[in-house]
């Protein structure tokens, strides 16, 4: 919406001065390429955030000392669309990682959440039960999905960088 | 791709079935199963029966209540409702990843030429309809690598039936607010027989897939149950019933 507001001051800028006025169709050529680039760059900068770990099937830790914060990526809440439930395992069960951690329910389908380290977990998310929308509005702050004791910090090092993580998204994305 | 034809199969067991045949093993598979019986409700995983269904009529009747392992609303089957079950592993599809949108979308080809004789068959949000027209329920279940996708569909339906089940909270927007009987329709309508739709179907997925039939039997002998995997489907006891109406019952 801003950047068609942009093109329109610009076409009436243009009138004002004078010069032939611009047709719908060039405003559009003007402010659709101005519009891909800024999304591009908002969504680049919001989609993953730097700090965290990830995995390949798009799940993210946050380790701080001995506890890792995990959640999923904003590319895979998009992907799987509105959640209207979230199961998450029971406090003290322990996890190797990539073993099916929680799950995740949109309109129509369950989808299954691994563990992207392995862990005992000591934290879970109680929110999501009432507003399992958190992970949609929320996947890297208030939608985390449990916290556990790491079992191996080694096992940071099979993980993805930001970097690594936004190719690996852009490759599925095609 | 191993394709496993049913006939009135119990649709708890249909999805002790799945289950395993997602979780538990690397093939291929598709169910035709034509009918269950006895009639059975069946929730989503997430489904709470005391605001799916009329609960009191449910157990004066004693009709089974089912919560499945996949996503998605609430049916009810019977003798009358032909389902297909798709499983497949990543590499069968040209999919780039595993979600529910690109599987539905996908799922809308592949069933297309079965559908090459009833007008306006297309994917509206996430059902099968004919025009604004439901006929089949779908749902969905993904793992890593694998997914499975099944589809009731209402060959027939009784109206009596459809009146255990409540409007849901969450419905398409093409719904309208439209009760059951101006929402959805009977593929007999549109099919000249159960046998025939199933002819369509086989020959509709066989444009994608090799489809190589297997009995029952010898699913059990090369899959057997005794592998462990993880299980949710459930059945809801008398018990469980009685007990997810009792605060509203005690509101009065």
């Amino acid at each position: 919406m801003a950047f068609r507001c942009v093109a329109a001051h610009a076409v009436t800028l243009f009138r004002l001065r004078g010069t032939p006025t611009v047709t719908t169709a060039t405003a559009h050529n003007l402010w659709m390429p101005l519009a891909r680039r800024f999304a591009t760059a908002v969504e680049d900068a919001e989609a993953v955030l730097d700090g965290l770990h990830y995995a390949a099937s798009h799940e993210w830790v946050k380790v701080n000392g001995n506890t890792g914060t995990v959640g999923i990526s904003d590319h895979a809440q998009k992907e799987l669309g509105d959640l209207v439930f979230v199961e998450l395992p029971e406090e003290g069960s322990s996890f190797k990682q990539g073993e099916k951690l929680a799950s995740v329910e949109s309109v129509k389908a369950v989808s299954d959440i691994y563990a992207p380290i392995s862990g005992i977990v000591s934290a879970i998310n109680t929110r999501l039960s009432e507003s399992p929308d958190l992970v949609n509005k929320s996947p890297y702050a208030d939608g985390w999905l449990v916290k556990v004791e790491v079992a191996n910090k080694g096992e940071i090092d099979s993980l993805m960088t930001p970097d690594a993580y936004r190719q690996h998204q852009a490759a599925d994305s095609h | 791709m191993k394709l496993l034809r049913l006939q009135g199969f119990p649709i708890l067991q249909q999805l002790y079935l799945e289950e395993r045949l997602l979780r538990a093993t690397t093939h291929n598979w598709c169910l035709i199963n034509q009918g269950t019986n006895p009639p059975a409700i069946v929730v989503g995983i997430s489904g709470k029966p005391e605001k799916l269904l009329d609960v009191k009529a449910v157990l004066q009747d004693n009709i089974p209540v089912i919560r499945r392992f996949s996503g998605g609303g609430t049916v009810i089957v019977d003798t009358d409702t032909v389902f297909v079950t798709l499983i497949c592993r990543r590499d069968a599809v040209t999919l780039p990843d595993l979600y529910p949108r690109p599987i539905m979308e996908w799922t809308e080809h592949l069933y297309l030429p079965a559908f090459q004789t009833v007008p306006r068959f297309h994917l509206l949000e996430h059902d099968y309809v004919l025009g604004d027209k439901k006929f089949g329920g779908n749902a969905q279940s993904i793992i890593k690598d694998r997914f499975l996708h099944h589809t009731s569909f209402l060959w027939d339906y009784q109206d009596f039936r459809m009146a255990y089940l409540k409007l849901p909270q969450r419905a398409p927007t093409y719904r309208l607010a439209r009760p059951h009987s101006d929402f959805i329709c009977r593929l007999k309508d549109y099919m000249p027989s159960r046998e025939a739709f199933a002819d369509y179907i086989v020959k509709a997925f066989e444009r994608q897939f090799c489809l190589q039939e297997i009995s029952l039997d010898e699913v059990e002998k090369t899959q057997p149950s005794s592998v462990p995997h993880i299980t949710s489907t459930q059945i809801f006891t008398t018990a469980d019933l009685q007990q997810s109406i009792m605060p509203l019952i005690v509101k009065g």
